[in-house]
């Protein structure tokens, strides 16, 4: 049961009718809360999934955005991007099914149970996976440009995938760029290393959100982010070796990350590109030496005690005839402040 | 060729054994036979895109480029590639698209021979536009179309051809992301040559304003706000003068105009 939605999904690919899914729980928000994500069952293969509505009508991201976004996930094959299964119209809504997540997004994760941060191990496996995402982007001369934990989703399984490929930006010597206003003159090589080291910044960034459970700056205005930023202040991991125990909260202080993550936080983080890795090197980091025995199928029982939602708990359910008290339980139990950011 | 190495070929035996390649996934039903085909098929793709593009430490070499692309036109290779695109995995269709992308945009002085090539083989834009009606090639041929709009030379052809009407069935397909794709290069052909598509209006204004009106009826939301945006887009356009005041001077599209204003839509704005 529960491998049924990992199978690609060329069975739904080919159905594209609203009549062909049944619609049962929204589980989160996407878009900047323009679109809404449903739990959903795919009626003809019985398999479950996730679907994204968004109302264009009033929809205030840009019809060509959310074409382009859809465009780039088809043109992606890869294990760590998320895979679109169809789209379609009904009416003036556009439906995107996609596989279903169960945990959802590392932003749901930290809210619903890891306030203050995942634990290391369970940090390198989703990061080695989101590395390998952006391995293959970068091969295909793509740069993300909107990584952060709400667009990083893991499977029941696990397994991790990127999304939010709206901002994703084409590098022109791949031929597939259209707007000209991004042609740039340089040696195409050159673009592609002068790019991808900022991307990784981002992904700096978003180690220190997964370690402390907050986004760093995250309480700040923008002008103040841009002060401190001037000053050289740099997003860091919260520990016990740079936190005091008065200030800071207990929890950061009594636990303490090797040198090895403080390092490559370090290093993504680093002002000048120059200094910052590209994205292959980075997998070959000491930091994933401890993911190296184990897989991400260890996954799911770090971020114990969260249940996902799998679908033989979906199937055992809906089977009883019982879909609407359990879909509600399910909102109240991990899903009421879950937001997916696509 | 001693400056790529002692396993490399040279451009016109890489064109040959892509074409032989393409022959085989084309015809032949063996398995065996088809995996090698494949393999070689990848690997002549690479050697082509690095010729193109150089690696690290070389640079793409002028002279080989000219010769790889005189090969190509020669067999008739992109005719090929286009008419098989369907065989090819799906690395591989991405890599032919930054190929044909690639060879389109090669200039020397002021010639494009890329273009001028398309332009005496005019068959390798209506595959290209056929591409829609396959759900695995279709955003790839939209790529490339798009691409040989940019020319007015190119543009052109395809306006003055009856396969341009294909477009009004492309655009309302079911599936979200080929319609809006097809929608999006349905508008570059009418939008990016003024004086082509003045002219084209011209000729065509009966033709082309009752299909379009299917547009602005059609049932799917989506082609219609997008069918009344560029319908304004390419009203208001000085270019377009006389079609426009034909259009206006007709009192069933104001009419027409009139009950879309009064529809519940509110993104409709003309």
């Amino acid at each position: 049961m529960a491998g049924k939605i990992e199978v690609k999904g060329s069975h739904v690919k080919s159905s594209a009718s609203p009549k062909e899914y049944e619609v049962y729980v929204q589980m989160g928000l996407a878009c900047n809360g323009c679109a809404y994500i449903y739990v959903g069952k795919h009626i003809p293969s019985g398999s479950f999934v996730a679907i994204r509505k968004v109302n264009l009508e009033n929809c205030p991201v840009k019809f060509d955005d959310l074409a382009h976004e859809i465009a780039m996930h088809r043109l992606f094959n890869s294990p760590h991007i998320l895979e679109c299964f169809s789209t379609f119209l009904s009416e003036d809504t556009l439906w995107v099914v996609m596989p279903l997540q169960g945990y959802g997004s590392c932003m749901d994760i930290m809210q619903a149970r890891f306030q203050f941060g995942l634990p290391e191990l369970a940090i390198a496996l989703i990061l080695k996976q989101v590395l390998e995402a952006l391995v293959y982007l970068h091969e295909c001369g793509i740069i993300h440009r909107s990584l952060r934990a709400s667009h990083i989703l893991v499977s029941e399984t696990g397994q991790v995938v990127i999304s939010g490929l709206r901002n994703c930006y084409l590098l022109e010597r791949f031929g597939l760029v259209e707007n000209k206003c991004w042609h740039f003159p340089t040696n195409s090589d050159k673009a592609i290393n002068y790019y991808s080291p900022e991307l990784l910044g981002s992904l700096g960034v978003v180690a220190c959100e997964l370690a402390n459970g907050h986004t760093p700056f995250a309480n700040l205005k923008s002008y103040e982010i841009l002060y401190e930023k001037l000053e050289g202040n740099r997003p860091r991991l919260l520990d016990s070796s740079n936190t005091s125990f008065s200030n800071d909260s207990e929890v950061y202080h009594s636990r303490t990350f090797s040198t090895d993550f403080h390092e490559f936080a370090e290093k993504c983080c680093s002002y000048s590109p120059d200094e910052r890795p590209t994205a292959k090197e980075l997998l070959n980091h000491r930091f994933f030496n401890q993911t190296k025995q184990i897989s991400f199928g260890q996954l799911p029982k770090m971020l114990e005690p969260l249940t996902p939602l799998t679908s033989s708990v979906l199937e055992n359910h809906t089977e009883m005839g019982a879909v609407s008290s359990v879909t509600d339980q399910l909102a109240s139990a991990t899903l009421t402040d879950l937001q997916w950011e696509f | 060729m001693p400056r790529f190495g002692k396993s490399q070929k040279n451009p016109a035996d890489v064109v040959k054994s892509l074409r032989d390649a393409l022959d085989v996934l084309d015809k032949s039903q063996d398995k065996k036979k088809l995996d090698k085909a494949n393999d070689e098929l990848v690997k002549s793709i690479s050697s082509i895109k690095l010729f193109l593009y150089g690696s690290a430490e070389q640079e793409p070499q002028q002279d080989v480029i000219a010769q790889l692309s005189q090969e190509i036109y020669s067999s008739s290779l992109l005719h090929n590639l286009l008419v098989n695109l369907h065989l090819i995995d799906f690395e591989r269709k991405k890599d032919v698209t930054q190929i044909f992308n690639n060879l389109l945009r090669r200039q020397i002085s002021s010639r494009l021979p890329t273009v001028e090539h398309i332009a005496a083989k005019p068959d390798i834009l209506f595959l290209l536009l056929n591409g829609y009606e396959n759900q695995d090639i279709a955003l790839h041929c939209g790529l490339m179309l798009r691409e040989c709009l940019r020319h007015e030379s190119l543009c052109k052809l395809i306006l003055t051809s009856p396969k341009f009407f294909d477009f009004f069935n492309y655009v309302e397909m079911s599936t979200f992301d080929i319609s809006s794709d097809a929608f999006s290069t349905f508008k570059d052909t009418l939008t990016k040559h003024k004086s082509v598509v003045s002219e084209f209006l011209e000729e065509q204004y009966d033709k082309f304003f009752d299909y379009y009106q299917r547009l602005l009826n059609s049932e799917n939301y989506v082609t219609r706000r997008q069918a009344l945006k560029l319908l304004g887009e390419l009203l208001l356009d000085r270019h377009n003068f006389v079609p426009m005041t034909k259009y206006i001077s007709n009192e069933k599209n104001l009419k027409l105009m009139m009950n879309m204003l009064r529809g519940k839509e509110q993104k409709y704005s003309v």
